[in-house]
């Protein structure tokens, strides 16, 4: 039975468990760089960025790219054979970052046997990103 | 009969130098960490701990860089909505539902050489 509600909707949101692929991606790439946290935020911004100009295409040829960025990043995900995910798992729900520079991302590690949330973008105005001592 | 949960909120430093590491005598967790974080080295900045007894918010600060402000859901056990603070500025919230032995990992903003982070246990 056609759901045509339902989707909508699948089209209208990027794909949770890619998201959270590409963000393991991101974090693995992180540890194995020294990348910093600015860059992080950066290149998932940009990640967020392009997600949402391919879901904005028209259909027709440049539709092609809507799948194509997808498609790539899934080849990457099997590529890296890092990403443990079982968002089914995850203990968390409704997360919500409370600032426009923060992003986050929730995922099941396997590996670190940990409901781990990954958060980006703190602030780093007053030169040290925590403002405070310990 | 079992008591109320516990929750203990740890705040370390992850660092590949600078000081010692303090995890060699949880050599299971250090790894955790380091596959996470690719750190070498941990050290505790602060514990808090509570125990759920009732409905009403708790909040736990292990130390003066975050808190974590929780609050049991009335109407299903063993659910948390929580918000993370650092210092005083909100940084997120959830919805928590605990799971034995699986505790939650918080990536925090770089801190000096390395990454703070926070784990959240909850105990019954």
């Amino acid at each position: 039975m056609n759901k045509p509600e339902s989707f909508k909707k699948e089209l209208q949101e990027p794909d949770p468990a890619l998201l959270a692929g590409l963000q393991d991606l991101l974090r693995h790439d992180a540890a194995a760089t020294g990348r910093s946290d600015a860059h992080q935020a950066w290149a998932w911004t940009r990640l967020q960025a392009r997600l949402q100009e391919v879901q904005m295409q028209p259909r027709g040829w440049p539709a092609l790219s809507r799948w194509f960025f997808p498609a790539a990043g899934l080849t990457l995900a099997g590529l890296a054979a890092v990403v443990f995910i079982w968002r089914d798992s995850t203990s968390l729900s409704r997360v919500q970052t409370l600032s426009p520079s923060l992003y986050a991302s929730t995922f099941y590690s396997r590996e670190a046997g940990a409901d781990v949330i990954w958060v980006t973008g703190y602030n780093y105005e007053r030169g040290d990103s925590t403002g405070a001592t310990p | 009969m079992a008591g109320p949960p516990a929750i203990v909120v740890d705040l370390y430093q992850g660092q590949n130098d600078g000081f010692a590491d303090e995890l060699s005598h949880n050599p299971a967790f250090r790894q955790n960490l380091t596959r996470l974080f690719g750190y070498s080295n941990y050290r505790q900045l602060g514990q808090a701990r509570t125990s759920v007894t009732s409905g009403q918010p708790i909040n736990l600060k292990p130390s003066d860089l975050f808190s974590i402000r929780i609050k049991p859901d009335s109407a299903e056990a063993n659910v948390f909505d929580f918000e993370l603070l650092q210092s005083d500025r909100p940084v997120l919230s959830a919805r928590y539902t605990p799971k034995p032995g699986i505790p939650l990992i918080i990536k925090g903003p770089l801190y000096q050489n390395g990454v703070l982070i926070l784990v959240l246990n909850t105990y019954k």
